[in-house]
């Protein structure tokens, strides 16, 4: 089980969550020049350097550019720094597992939910810089936070696979690192889809990732209802797969989980 | 050798027919790459031999009545740590062990769980750990109280990472001896505090024990668990080989496991 489902024991689990997040939050901005703000200014920096250049160096021509990357970039920062800081997260805290009765995702969900309020925040803040029209339209806010929704439950998922597959494989961080320095070239991220070959196209559409940041373009920079919905089915049974891959794997070890860790 | 309680009070703890073991992988890689150059190397033996069983725990049988202080001796690997984090929950619930009530326990006082952060704010976190029951009005207690016991007056704001081991123990010890249970663990707590703050904190962890329903003591000090318990275990390789009275416990132990050495697989 990963939940139990007695309210007294939901409410001391978000309790502990809330807690380690918290101090989790202090412990990582305390030492730093501007705390908390430089962690917001890292994606917005991240977000207008590559902006200039690509747009102005490389001269990608696509409309709307900004909201174009804008919609693609921030999700794609949030699901990459979640997947290279969760990944060692059950490894880093055996000393705390060992000694305490913890679940051990509850670290994992404590490090998602830092970076998750990061990513809301500078979000946020870009949308309103680059171009505020989009809230104008009453279902971009609601159809944000489902599109949102999906991205942290799959974050979640994905993470908690690493982060175990990480117990028995102590090099699925090497190679993870590698996947996503890799998988940013093949992620129409910065650039269109339209502009690789056709069969390299019908790839892209299997990247996992793409999947997620996907029904963001649709909605942001495209906003096609239509695309969008499709674009949303496709991340559904995404999520769905991954979860419950993360969950049968889990179930399975479970209990030789601290022996390995 | 089996143990008949006398006591005819409450069941705190019931274990019965508890063995735990795993199959560990034959060629035990910890990474990718030696999976895929051991199967490269040798894919007859990758295919076809068997993994090996590591067991945990062996058969264990053991009920703790109340009133009971239970220590339990042996040699490194021997199972005795195990037995007791299942006993707590920490490798999560398992159907054999039956607790009668709360059970908390304390493994390691040197763990540094938030570096960064003061004594004080590592306290807090600690409190949650500890006693998650605890609504917002008494976990403020316990943590004052905690900081006033451990005497560590102007470095509960010190950052925790430039704590020693001794300093850590004491901020351990003093939340964990703040609050009775009804089944209370303790392995091998008194490492590291100083002379002097151990003899306050025996006096503390024995009004708590006192104060308990039942308690489980590990330690490697013989003088300790004679002085605390009423009741020793002597666990061997995976087993409980002797459960009776601590004197004859002491002494069997020193008679039968002296040269038993690191007991694995």
């Amino acid at each position: 089980m990963i939940l139990n489902l007695n309210p007294k024991a939901i409410r001391q689990k978000l309790e502990l969550i809330y807690t380690i997040t918290i101090a989790q939050m202090k412990s990582r901005y305390r030492k730093t020049f501007a705390g908390f703000l430089w962690v917001i200014l890292n994606p917005i920096l991240t977000f207008w350097v590559q902006a200039l250049i690509f747009k102005h160096v490389l001269k990608i021509n696509i409309e709307n550019y900004y909201l174009f990357l804008l919609a693609g970039v921030i999700p794609w920062v949030f699901i990459t720094s979640s997947l290279t800081m969760t990944v060692g997260i059950f490894v880093s805290n055996r000393p705390t597992l060992m000694a305490f009765k913890i679940d051990p995702w509850v670290f994992l969900i404590s490090q998602l939910l830092d970076n998750f309020i990061n990513f809301v925040v500078s979000y946020l803040i870009l949308i309103l810089i680059v171009d505020k029209t989009v809230f104008l339209n009453p279902w971009v806010i609601p159809l944000l936070m489902l599109t949102t929704f999906f991205l942290v439950v799959f974050a979640f998922f994905l993470s908690f696979l690493l982060a175990t597959l990480n117990v028995f494989f102590r090099d699925t961080q090497f190679i993870l690192s590698f996947v996503l320095g890799l998988a940013y070239f093949v992620t129409p991220i910065f650039y269109q889809k339209s502009l690789l070959p056709l069969n390299i196209q019908k790839l892209v559409d299997f990247n996992p990732l793409y999947i997620f940041i996907k029904p963001f373009q649709n909605l942001l920079w495209k906003f096609d209802v239509g695309l969008y919905w499709s674009s949303m089915l496709d991340a559904f049974g995404v999520m769905v797969l991954v979860s419950c891959v993360c969950l049968i794997y889990w179930r399975k070890k479970r209990n030789v989980l601290y022996f390995q860790i | 050798m089996s143990y008949i309680s006398k006591s005819n009070s409450e069941i705190i703890l019931d274990i019965k027919n508890f063995t735990i073991s795993y199959s560990m992988p034959y060629y035990r890689s910890q990474t990718f790459r030696d999976l895929f150059v051991y199967a490269l190397k040798s894919p007859i033996d990758f295919i076809l031999n068997e993994s090996d069983k590591v067991i945990v725990i062996d058969n264990i049988n053991l009920q703790i009545h109340k009133g009971e202080r239970v220590g339990i001796i042996g040699n490194n690997g021997s199972g005795k740590t195990s037995l007791c984090r299942y006993i707590c929950g920490i490798f999560g619930r398992v159907e054999k062990i039956k607790i009668n009530g709360n059970v908390k326990g304390i493994f390691d006082t040197e763990v540094i769980v938030l570096p960064e952060l003061s004594g004080r704010e590592n306290l807090e976190v600690l409190t949650h750990f500890f006693f998650p029951e605890l609504t917002k009005v008494e976990r403020k207690d316990v943590i004052q109280e905690a900081a006033e016991f451990s005497e560590l007056g102007k470095f509960l704001d010190v950052p925790f990472k430039l704590y020693s081991k001794g300093m850590r123990a004491r901020l351990f010890l003093s939340l964990i001896s703040s609050r009775s249970t009804d089944l209370l663990i303790l392995d091998e707590v008194f490492n590291g505090a100083d002379h002097f703050f151990s003899e306050k904190m025996t006096k503390r962890i024995r009004k708590v024990i006192d104060e308990s329903s039942a308690a489980i003591l590990i330690s490697h000090s013989h003088d300790l668990i004679l002085e605390v318990c009423n009741r020793v275990i002597v666990f061997d390789n995976k087993k409980i080989i002797f459960d009776g009275d601590p004197v004859e416990g002491v002494n069997y132990y020193r008679t039968h496991c002296q040269t038993s050495g690191i007991q694995g697989n």
